[in-house]
């Protein structure tokens, strides 16, 4: 190991100069797209919520909505997604908060064999609310 | 776990060899030391006339972008859990040497004993559990030395991969996270294999084994392989593998070939100035699946593969590093990589409810539950993935290192756990998945990583 002494300048600047580069390595990483990284809070529209959460892990406006226990449902989703909601009822035109979320109704479709599920997912229509009941 | 991709015969014969033998050690005529996947200590702390024992610790932390909620970490074999402290791998052992007889057993403590059993689906093949009864061991070895050529070894038993160039010791290696090349390449074999020294340059290491880092075989088949090893001058290292095998359940006509290429050289050494070293390492892998509806080039759909109309089933990657040394305390790599893998035989498989396989450890406890959104590993699927990453690593003592890094990864389909994990609605394992729950995979991964490995 090199030991820095007034003898061997070249150690003494390494060191400065690494020690310089450990303290602005958080800049270095910022600079990387890393600005607003880490974080589970302030989720943009579209993005995955958890439900279970205490409080509203999405940004102002929207809501974390979806399959139970969200308030807030996407009709034939299985998820929950971050989406802007007015009284209860999604105004947001992101694919993910859309009834059948994007998939999630095929999905639904494949695991439970749910006939409406899968009327839904093959037509893209929601069906009328009494489908089903025969 | 080993000195790198060598065991030196020295280091395993009790019996002091004389000065003459002792300059006919293989690789002894330089300093390796700054090999990407090699030991970089002087010496062994530990070291009895029959016992040289070893400590290693391994451990992490990093970070995502994508903060998946259940801190599950998808496609790595040295990163499991996402923003907590883990304890990566623990492993106590050595080497037993006593006359011409030889022995290496190391533990395998941490999040690796069940991070890297889990991607050998051989152990699915029959009973007694292979994946229960071996976690714990990432090394058990041992064999009989020869003092013919400059050494030779005869060794049975679990030991160390060095295909994709990084080892499974992260105290060797120039970066934490490696590029795919290495990532999805073995960390082991379970087999024989018989080193020969035939120059002070040059070892040759056939191996007769299960397979391709499996505990159990797949088929009737064997697999073959070995390891040459060629360092002409202490600035110049070129290691190459090769491999066949039969590794494929139910399709013992399918058969998995794979060749493996790293040279890494040393262009600038000066002790004596501000860089004191400048390496790089360039890997190449080639490889391909042949027979039972897949080939190397093929134009079959998933689904529709045939033997007439295969589907292409190949791993084509490349990674290089380049790293700079300061000293012996400080060292800064930059590098990345690149692979393509139709058909995703090699691809990790993520895990949770993304799982393609049975993991009834990581899922619902002991009673195992279908993956409600399992990854597709069928033939004729596409995959292709690209990554960089850049760190600094601080080694005040040979004992330890500190690392830090940055690494992005790509792929061209969805992959990496996205913020809504792998596991379930909130992330635990107890919380049941509405029928059609999809894992969340993206495809891109972000983080910055931190770890703390000691060495003795």
């Amino acid at each position: 190991m090199n030991t820095p002494t007034m003898k061997n300048p070249f150690a003494l600047l390494r060191c400065a100069l690494v020690v310089a580069g450990v303290l602005s390595a958080p800049s270095l990483l910022a600079g990387c797209g890393f600005e607003g990284g880490f974080n589970s809070e302030n989720l943009s529209e579209g993005s995955r919520c958890n439900p279970f959460l205490s409080h509203n892990d999405c940004s102002a406006g929207a809501v974390c909505a979806g399959a139970s226990p969200s308030t807030v449902t996407i009709p034939f989703c299985p998820e929950n997604y971050c989406c802007s909601a007015n009284n209860g009822a999604i105004t947001s035109t992101n694919p993910n908060c859309q009834p059948g979320c994007n998939g999630g109704a095929a999905a639904m479709c494949a695991a439970t064999g749910d006939p409406v599920t899968c009327a839904f997912a093959d037509s893209g229509t929601v069906p009328p609310i009494d489908a089903g009941a025969e | 776990m080993s000195a790198g991709p060598t065991a030196t015969p020295a280091a395993v014969s009790a019996a002091p060899a004389p000065a003459d033998d002792l300059a006919r050690e293989p690789f002894a005529f330089g300093d390796f030391s700054w090999l990407n996947g090699s030991n970089r200590q002087s010496k062994a702390l530990l070291d009895t006339p029959i016992f040289t024992g070893s400590l290693l610790l391994d451990v992490n932390y990093s970070a995502s972008r994508n903060m998946p909620i259940d801190n599950t970490v998808v496609g790595s074999t040295v990163l499991y859990r996402n923003s907590e402290l883990t304890v990566a791998f623990l492993g106590f052992g050595g080497d037993l040497h006593y006359e011409h007889a030889r022995g290496r057993f190391m533990t395998q403590l941490g999040v690796r004993s069940t991070g890297v059993p889990r991607n050998d689906f051989s152990t699915f093949h029959g009973q007694y559990d292979l994946q229960t009864a071996l976690r714990y061991v990432s090394e058990a070895n041992g064999g009989y030395h020869w003092d013919l050529l400059h050494g030779v070894n005869l060794d049975a038993g679990i030991f160390m991969s060095y295909v994709g160039l990084f080892s499974f010791a992260n105290f060797e290696n120039w970066m934490y996270m490696p590029s795919y090349t290495s990532d999805n390449t073995p960390w082991f074999f379970n087999g024989v294999r018989l080193q020969m020294y035939l120059t002070e340059t040059l070892k040759i290491e056939p191996w007769i084994i299960n397979g391709w880092q499996t505990y159990g075989k797949f088929n009737e088949m064997p697999g073959f392989g070995s390891q040459v090893l060629f360092r002409p001058a202490d600035w110049l290292s070129v290691l190459s593998n090769w491999y066949v095998g039969w590794d494929a359940q139910d399709q013992p006509g399918l058969f998995r070939w794979h060749t493996d290429t790293s040279g890494t050289v040393s262009y600038y050494h000066n002790p004596k100035t501000f860089i004191t070293r400048i390496a790089s390492s360039y890997t190449i892998d080639v490889g391909g699946e042949q027979g039972d509806g897949v080939a190397f080039t093929g134009s079959g759909t998933e689904g529709h593969c045939t033997t007439a109309n295969p589907c292409a089933a190949r791993f084509v990657s490349g990674m290089m590093y380049h790293r700079v040394w300061f000293g012996d305390t400080f060292a800064v790599t930059v590098g990345g990589g690149f692979m393509s893998n139709p058909s995703r035989y090699l691809v990790l498989p993520p895990t949770g409810n993304a799982s393609p396989v049975p993991q009834p450890l990581s899922t619902q406890g002991v009673q195992y539950v279908t993956a409600s959104s399992p990854y597709d590993l069928n033939p004729g699927t596409n995959f292709n993935a690209w990554d960089y990453s850049f760190g600094l690593q601080y080694m005040p003592v040979e004992q330890f290192t500190f690392d830090l890094e940055w690494n992005h990864r790509q792929a061209d389909v969805p992959y990496f756990a996205g913020h809504g994990g792998v596991t379930s609605p909130d992330g635990y394992i107890t919380t049941p998945t509405p029928g059609g729950w999809r894992a969340d995979l993206v495809k891109s991964d972000d983080r910055v990583v931190a770890a703390w490995l000691v060495r003795f």
